[in-house]
């Protein structure tokens, strides 16, 4: 049903959007795409082909809008219906959407706590959320499973108070009030159509001309992390508003708009007084800009106050320490590469704002302030452990970015090929889709991992993931990529005035090229082999540590065994280094060798082992409990 | 008009594709087998109609090939994905001029040579894979006989133009090539659609009667020549799209192209057993039979096929099943010569598929076809069942008792 809704909506957005020849045009394609679908589902029964019906279902959407969106991109000006408000409507009409189909699991992260927030300032008036905790079977959240988060504050009277800012839940209240969680959510699918209405308008301002609008326009408001950021509890996509109204007010010179939306951007959360600090300091020109810059930094601090007993919430002014280089150049590059939590694989488009920072000179001038303003936010966000989000959705930190990193990609946008685009959007489209048809997948253990890795892994039994550069578990692959990408914007920036690219280059060849060249590699052993990946054949045992535990990544993961239990990895042949843990001494056998492994305390320790041969290898416990961490070949 | 520079682009393309494609297809069915080859011909799709959906393509047979373990879900994933591709070469070499952006400039005019170049790769595609049951002189002919058909269409004239290469191709797709004198098929109809232009809705009408009357092994053929036949109406009427997304689906099967030239739509119909199936596995010559015990359950499912039974006609009764006082001919429409859908048979068969034919599906392309098996339901009215075959079965032929459901 939800599914079906949302190809519903799809087929909508073509009205909003598209109209004469166009859309006739389009119905043509999109019908026949719908036959195509109905033809294919007679088919898979008589060839007994297993297909996941709601992946499929949600695919087809996923196809459609793309389709009425690449009408909406090729065809002539007259016959498409495009304004900012119109874009608007169709993004809001979508991601209402696929509110349902973000439902499909109960609502995880930071998301169940800003709704019991919400829940108690409706029922209780107040913050605090004991009874609340007593009371979860009755809480919207659906989720019974509810403590209170690391580091929450607690009151005077042993009261529980949420670490998060109020503001959002307060944002809420009239869509809980309407429908529960679901309105609560459709708050969110309001800031983010607002959100798509603002960013077209902040590329109107800065001289991005229609067509370039209509094009990236998709990529952006219904593409990753602002898609699924518009369908759940999170204050990104919110945030994303405020600011960028905040740096439109500021270059109109529009204290009625820079005013409340940068207030409201601190209150929302502490850390983007990061990014207020450094407009304020760009928009102070009177005494009484003084009076509202102190008063856009001093309320919510002393809300915080207020609420956690201290100005700066569960933050500590030690946090203002920058981190170190080695901290900062593995987070930067992180946001930019990783895998699991970097542009260049959770959001494709944005890698061409990486290209226009290179050129800074040329770029808008809204970029250039956007960007200057973000400095700061960076700086202190790059070298925090947790820079990658945490338990939640790609992209989080920077998700208030988008909207300015959207405009640089858009001042790129006629110096890339038609083809480049096209990878581009074919990513995307597959990002869109597993992310909508599985959204607890959006969640990912931060183990060094993403599920494209995984995927493979699994079906080759082979380590396909150390492929993707990690920055969470620093590989090989991070620092190909990190050379990679500091040469390619070396050669760009080289450029002194990029050529307009031709309608073809090598990207969709490169791309398979690649591919190939990463299934031939992927195959092989791996040098070095993680014990918790999802490679191994684990025949008993278990994950340490679970798979759930709470900043999981400060931990050494790896595979618990037990006497009995086994491990099967393909490994390289010849010495290898196996760092392991036991309290007791314990007995492994690796092919036919037995060795007698000393306990390690608390500690990890190394063995040297031998593998016999080049393949698939047993590793099994004889006795004892032991944890395995990692095996480098030597 | 695309340079030298840009077509010697596109022969890199093409061979750099087809060793992508060599190195991930490492599974052992002859369709992973040709990948190379049919990334070789997405290719010269891309090259004619200077399109991104060649690329494209060829990346996505690469990522199917990887990330889809399944055979059949990679069969089919090949199929859509070449279906798409050439689908859209043919709407950037056919498609109207006023599609303005959506249309890039193709290296052929939209013109005879044009539209023979995608027909020849459309045939490759639908018939030449595997490449180890490929009869080569046959098969030219057949190709032959397809351009005969476009040519005789008149392909060129603007809106008739993609819908004529479709018709080309279906006409290649249900050709066949055994016996020898069914390959003059294509070009009988050629003749026939260029003598009679002017009177096409008869020969419409004539067609779709033949296809009515006629047995089912020659169906195929009518239908594919009333096809043909209702190009210029189709195209008048604006029928571009629906025979579109028809031909895309259709066309999407391709892995399996001989189970569409001779089992459509009827495979659509096949079943798989239930869990409760009991095998049994008897070959019942002229009057023989065999008993089964039947259970308490609601209903039974009879599996059964002929041998040496591809000559008999729809309605012949070949069986008779006892079931406590109830009795059921078992004839030729409910079951089917078990082989009589292999393409060596096909055409001189008089079966026809069964109504409820199982799922045992076999082989690849242009060879792939259907088991003859059809499951005939019946109550449960007894504690056993006889199964008898026909005393008038002639001296080779059998009744073969595959299974039992048990419902």
């Amino acid at each position: 049903m939800s599914a079906a809704l949302f190809v519903a909506a799809a087929i909508a957005n073509s009205f909003l959007m598209l109209r004469g020849r166009a859309l006739r045009r389009y119905f043509a394609v999109a019908m026949g795409g719908v036959l195509v679908f109905a033809f294919l589902a007679l088919v898979v029964r008589p060839l007994q082909i297993e297909v996941d019906s709601y992946l499929a279902l949600v695919t087809l959407g996923v196809l459609i809008v793309a389709a009425c969106w690449a009408f909406v991109a090729l065809s002539p000006a007259e016959d498409v219906r495009w304004s900012a408000t119109r874009a608007a409507l169709a993004a809001g009409v979508l991601y209402l959407a696929i509110i349902p189909l973000m439902l499909r699991t109960p609502i995880d992260g930071d998301e169940p706590y800003y709704v019991l927030i919400t829940e108690s300032m409706v029922r209780d008036h107040d913050l605090d959320l004991a009874n609340q905790y007593r009371d979860l079977a009755h809480s919207a959240t659906g989720r019974t499973d509810l403590r209170p988060q690391l580091g929450d504050p607690v009151g005077p009277h042993q009261e529980l108070y949420s670490r998060h800012e109020p503001f959002l839940p307060l944002l809420l209240i009239p869509g809980y009030l309407l429908g529960g969680l679901g309105g609560a959510i459709a708050t969110i699918a309001i800031f983010g159509a607002l959100l798509a209405r603002s960013t077209v308008r902040f590329f109107e301002d800065e001289g991005i001309d229609d067509a370039t609008a209509r094009a990236l326009f998709p990529l952006i408001a219904l593409g990753p992390p602002i898609v699924f950021y518009s369908a759940r509890i999170w204050p990104e996509v919110p945030a994303a508003f405020f600011l960028v109204e905040a740096v439109r007010g500021l270059r109109q010179r529009r204290a009625a708009r820079w005013v409340p939306s940068l207030f409201a951007l601190v209150l929302l959360k502490l850390r983007f007084l990061l990014i207020a600090i450094a407009l304020l300091a760009r928009a102070l020109r009177s005494r009484t800009h003084a009076v509202i810059a102190a008063a856009i930094i001093g309320i919510p601090l002393l809300l915080a106050l207020l609420i956690s007993g201290s100005a700066t919430n569960v933050h500590a002014l030690r946090e203002l320490i920058p981190g170190t280089p080695s901290t900062m150049v593995r987070g930067l590059f992180g946001l930019m590469l990783d895998g699991t939590a970097g542009i260049l694989f959770q959001a494709p488009v944005y890698v061409l704002s990486l290209f226009a920072l290179v050129h800074w000179r040329s770029m808008p001038a809204g970029f250039r302030y956007g960007m200057s303003a973000a400095l700061l936010y960076l700086i202190y966000l790059v070298p925090r452990s947790e820079w990658h989000g945490g338990w939640s959705p790609p992209l989080r930190y920077i998700v208030v970015l988008m909207p300015i990193l959207a405009l640089g990609c858009a001042a790129m946008w006629q110096r890339v090929s038609a083809s480049t685009i096209a990878v581009i959007a074919a990513w995307t489209i597959v990002l869109v889709a597993h992310g909508l048809t599985y959204p607890w997948r959006l969640f990912h253990i931060a183990n060094g991992e993403n599920f494209v890795g995984e995927t493979l892994s699994t079906i080759w039994h082979s380590d396909f993931s150390r492929l993707f550069p990690s920055f969470i578990r620093v590989n090989f692959a991070a620092y190909v990529a990190s050379a990679s990408l500091i040469a390619a914007l070396g050669v760009w920036a080289g450029f002194s005035r990029p050529a307009k690219a031709g309608p073809h280059t090598i990207a969709p060849l490169g791309m398979t090229l690649l591919l190939a060249l990463a299934f031939i590699f992927g195959r092989r052993p791996a040098a070095r082999i993680e014990f918790e990946d999802a490679h191994l054949i684990h025949r008993g045992g278990e994950l340490y540590p679970q798979e759930f535990q709470v900043q999981r990544f400060m931990f050494r993961g790896g595979w618990i065994l037990h006497a009995g239990d086994s491990v099967s990895v393909l490994a390289l042949g010849g010495p290898s280094r196996l760092q392991y843990g036991a309290a007791q001494p314990a007995i492994l056998q690796i092919g036919t060798q037995a060795y007698a492994l000393p306990s390690t305390g608390n500690r990890t320790e190394t063995a040297r082992v031998v593998i016999a041969r080049n393949g698939r290898t047993e590793i099994r416990c004889l006795s004892g409990t032991i944890f395995l961490d990692r095996m480098d070949h030597e | 008009m695309p340079d030298r520079e840009s077509h010697l682009r596109w022969l890199a393309i093409a061979v750099v594709s087809a060793i992508a494609c060599r190195a991930v297809a490492i599974y052992d069915t002859p369709i992973d087998r040709a990948l190379p080859f049919i990334a070789f011909l997405l290719v010269i799709c891309g090259w004619v109609s200077q399109s991104l959906s060649a690329e494209l393509g060829v990346l996505l047979l690469v990522a199917s090939a990887i990330f889809l373990p399944a055979e059949r879900t990679r069969l089919l994933a090949y199929g859509l994905i070449a279906a798409t591709a050439f689908a859209v070469s043919l709407y950037a070499v056919c498609g109207p001029a006023s599609a303005g952006r959506l249309k890039p400039a193709p290296t052929l005019e939209p013109s005879l040579p044009a539209y023979a170049l995608l027909t020849i790769v459309g045939t490759l595609l639908l018939r030449w894979i595997p490449f180890r049951d490929v009869v080569i002189w046959r098969e030219v002919i057949v190709i032959l006989g397809a351009l005969a058909v476009l040519a005789a269409l008149n392909a060129g004239e603007g809106a008739g133009a993609p819908l004529s290469v479709l018709a080309a191709l279906g006409v290649a797709l249900v050709t066949p090539v055994f016996p020898g004198r069914a390959m003059l098929f294509p070009f009988l109809l050629a003749a026939a659609l260029y003598v009679a232009q002017a009177l096409l809705p008869v020969l419409l009408i004539a067609f779709g009667a033949a296809a009515y009357f006629d047995r089912y092994s020659h169906t195929p053929l009518w239908i594919a020549a009333a096809f043909a036949a209702s190009v210029p109406l189709m195209a008048r009427l604006r029928l571009r799209v629906p025979a579109y997304a028809a031909a895309v689906a259709l066309f999407a099967l391709w892995p399996w192209s001989g189970l569409v030239a001779r089992a459509f739509p009827r495979f659509l119909y096949a079943t798989p057993g239930s869990p409760r199936q009991q095998m049994i596995g008897l070959a019942l010559a002229a009057g023989e039979s065999v008993s089964v015990d039947v259970p308490r359950v609601q209903s039974v499912i009879l599996t059964a096929s002929g041998a040496n039974t591809a000559r008999m006609a729809v309605g012949r009764v070949v069986g008779r099943i006892d079931i406590g006082n109830a009795h059921r001919d078992l004839r030729i429409g409910d079951i089917a010569d078990f082989g009589f859908l292999r393409r060596e048979q096909f055409f001189r068969s008089r079966n026809a598929p069964p109504r409820w034919p199982t799922t045992d599906i076999r082989g690849y392309g242009q060879t792939a076809w259907m088991h003859g098996a059809g499951r005939v339901t019946l109550p449960r009215s007894g504690r056993s069942m006889r199964i008898t075959a026909a005393r008038d079965l002639p001296a080779g032929a059998r009744l073969q008792i595959e299974s039992v459901d048990f419902e």
